[in-house]
């Protein structure tokens, strides 16, 4: 039996239909200052909402949860808050085409347990920009912080008068209400973070869902990087909240002959390098092999506490647990995704070495997310880049940081990283409000000049081939 | 003709650059009598920039002949790889390390 229940839904698909349509009638101006009071108020509320995820998932870290909020908040902003999502742009000259900024309509959204206030903020920020009604699906073990969350938006959108019901959210959903949901007919769109099932789920739902693929982000220490900044950065990145971002650092690939430097540089930053019994005891703690992912008990959870579960003695205040390895594959759990301080260490002859590694590496349970290089060579950059299927090829950047956008490059400001076909996704992009819009494009006549000079009815005789036509076709053009 | 060397009854062979549809052709039958006629195979592939879906298909029926106990490729590059990963046949690819 549901918990929510068939009628509890019709209910809440109801408002939030009304309020599609509502929302319909709001002008840019309107749309602009709801989504300036939502970003204000969830600005505000960060460090507390920060401490509710932290208090209720026990995952992560408290400065890196309310980091992760004002990117949510502010960063989604900045990069969303002049961008034309209502009514009818500018006329493109050359080609005639004007575009229309139409809203998708209701969007059921779910959120991880890993980001749940900052997931939440971000969903709600790009759905409202957009005119869409947003439907909140809380992960059960961060139940309370992300309804909270919700609450605060939708009331700061209500200061406003943003629709009613323009924001819901559920206190309950199991798996059957989820599917009801999804499948629902007046749904317009599914934002789906979370476990693959579910994700899956989303897809085969028969309503369109952008959801996200898994990560398993090499990167890689090419030979002219500056070894003391990649070491420092990919600490930074790696421990950022305890790993729990997916496009974090997964394995470090470096050169055989420069390992040694590294190694060094990453032992004197509290990091530990195990021995191999030490990584036999973390992968039994770290890795669930009957179901071939990682363990959800340690995803978020420092490096100390992991070495303890693993009954492995590590320096006090040990950051980042390293394990040497010499294979991908299945059956090497360091060689998965793991939402933890723990990575895998790879030592490779030369740059095509590494290379293959890294290609292993990212189609291991990758493909399509993010991998990372630093490096000061350009040409190397480029070749490392044309051989991996990414949507972000992080350069000389902390992974979890540069593939989320904002803080340090150009990219959409974004919680929803798009993985292209290789992670079973429409986009590649950072996804951010312009993916929520139906543009519609109004097309003045504009005649192809070339067919109509063109004798048309040598189309129609089939002695005429390609070579002939296509030269008369372009003749005087 | 192809480069082939024997040691301890495992046959290298070393292939040209440009393996495309035509250069496989030209020692298509070459390549199936030693095929047929080795227990291990390893295709060095340290020259090799192109491959063509004939040339996989000559890595598959080795792979799959009954006299065959081991195949391999060694000394691939990353473009090379990257057309093994896509097609599903990386496991042919032996210079993991």
């Amino acid at each position: 039996m549901s918990e929510i229940g068939a009628k509890k839904i019709e209910a809440m698909m109801m408002k939030a239909k009304i309020a599609s349509a509502v929302f319909h009638e709001s002008d840019q101006e309107h749309t602009d200052r709801i989504v300036r009071a939502v970003y204000k108020a969830a600005f505000d509320n960060r460090v507390r909402l920060a401490e509710m995820a932290i208090e209720e998932t026990g995952l992560g870290k408290l400065e890196d949860k309310i980091m992760k909020n004002v990117l949510a908040s502010q960063f989604v902003y900045e990069d969303i808050k002049d961008l034309q999502t209502v009514g009818i742009g500018p006329e493109d000259k050359k080609t005639g085409i004007i575009e229309i900024y139409q809203p998708l309509g209701p969007i059921f959204a779910i959120i991880p347990m890993t980001n749940p206030t900052s997931t939440t903020i971000f969903k709600i920020m790009i759905a409202l920009k957009t005119r869409n009604p947003i439907i909140i699906h809380p992960h059960r073990v961060a139940l309370e912080c992300t309804t909270e969350t919700a609450r605060i938006c939708y009331e700061a959108a209500m200061s406003e008068d943003a629709p009613e019901d323009c924001i819901q959210w559920g206190s309950g959903f199991d798996r059957e209400d989820t599917n009801n949901m999804m499948a629902h007919k007046d749904l317009a769109l599914v934002l789906a973070t979370g476990g693959s099932s579910l994700v899956n789920a989303a897809y085969s739902s028969g309503t369109p869902a952008i959801g996200v693929g898994a990560g398993n982000v090499p990167v890689y220490i090419e030979r002219s990087a500056d070894y003391d900044y990649a070491v420092e950065n990919i600490i930074l990145s790696k421990t950022f909240d305890n790993g729990t971002v997916c496009a974090s650092e997964q394995a470090i690939v470096v050169e055989k002959d420069y390992s040694d430097y590294i190694q060094k540089k990453f032992e004197s930053s509290k990091c530990y390098f195990m021995n191999d019994d030490e990584i036999e005891k973390v992968n039994k703690v770290v890795f669930n092999s009957k179901k071939g992912i990682m363990e959800g008990g340690i995803v978020g959870k420092s490096a100390e506490y992991i070495a303890g579960l693993a009954g492995i003695s590590v320096p006090e205040g040990t950051v980042l647990l390293i394990g040497k390895l010499q294979n991908v594959g299945a059956d090497i759990p360091l060689s998965h995704e793991i939402l933890a301080p723990v990575i895998a260490y790879y030592e490779v002859d030369d740059f095509d070495s590494a290379v293959n590694k890294c290609i292993d590496l990212n189609y291991h349970g990758g493909v399509g997310h993010t991998v990372s290089i630093y490096s000061n060579d350009d040409a190397k950059i480029k070749d490392f880049s044309l051989h991996m299927n990414a949507g972000r090829i992080v350069v000389n950047t902390p992974s979890s940081h540069g593939a989320v956008g904002g803080f340090y490059n150009a990219l959409n400001a974004s919680l929803t990283l798009g993985c292209g076909s290789g992670g079973k996704n429409i986009t590649t992009d950072n996804v951010s409000a312009e993916h929520l819009l139906n543009i519609q494009r109004i097309t003045k006549k504009k005649l192809n000049q070339k067919f109509f000079a063109f004798d048309q009815t040598k189309y129609f005789n089939p002695n005429y081939k390609s070579g002939s036509l296509e030269k008369e076709f372009n003749h005087n053009f | 003709m192809l480069n082939k060397l024997i040691d301890n009854n495992i046959t290298t062979i070393s292939f040209p650059a440009k393996l495309d549809t035509k250069a496989v052709s030209d020692f298509a039958d070459e390549l199936k009598e030693i095929i047929n006629s080795s227990e291990a195979i390893v295709y060095d592939m340290k020259d090799v920039g192109f491959v063509s879906s004939m040339f996989i298909r000559y890595c598959i029926s080795a792979n799959n002949a009954e006299n065959v106990n081991s195949f391999g490729l060694i000394n691939v590059s990353p473009k090379i790889k990257l057309v093994f990963k896509i097609s599903g046949l990386d496991v042919f690819v032996k210079d993991q390390q």
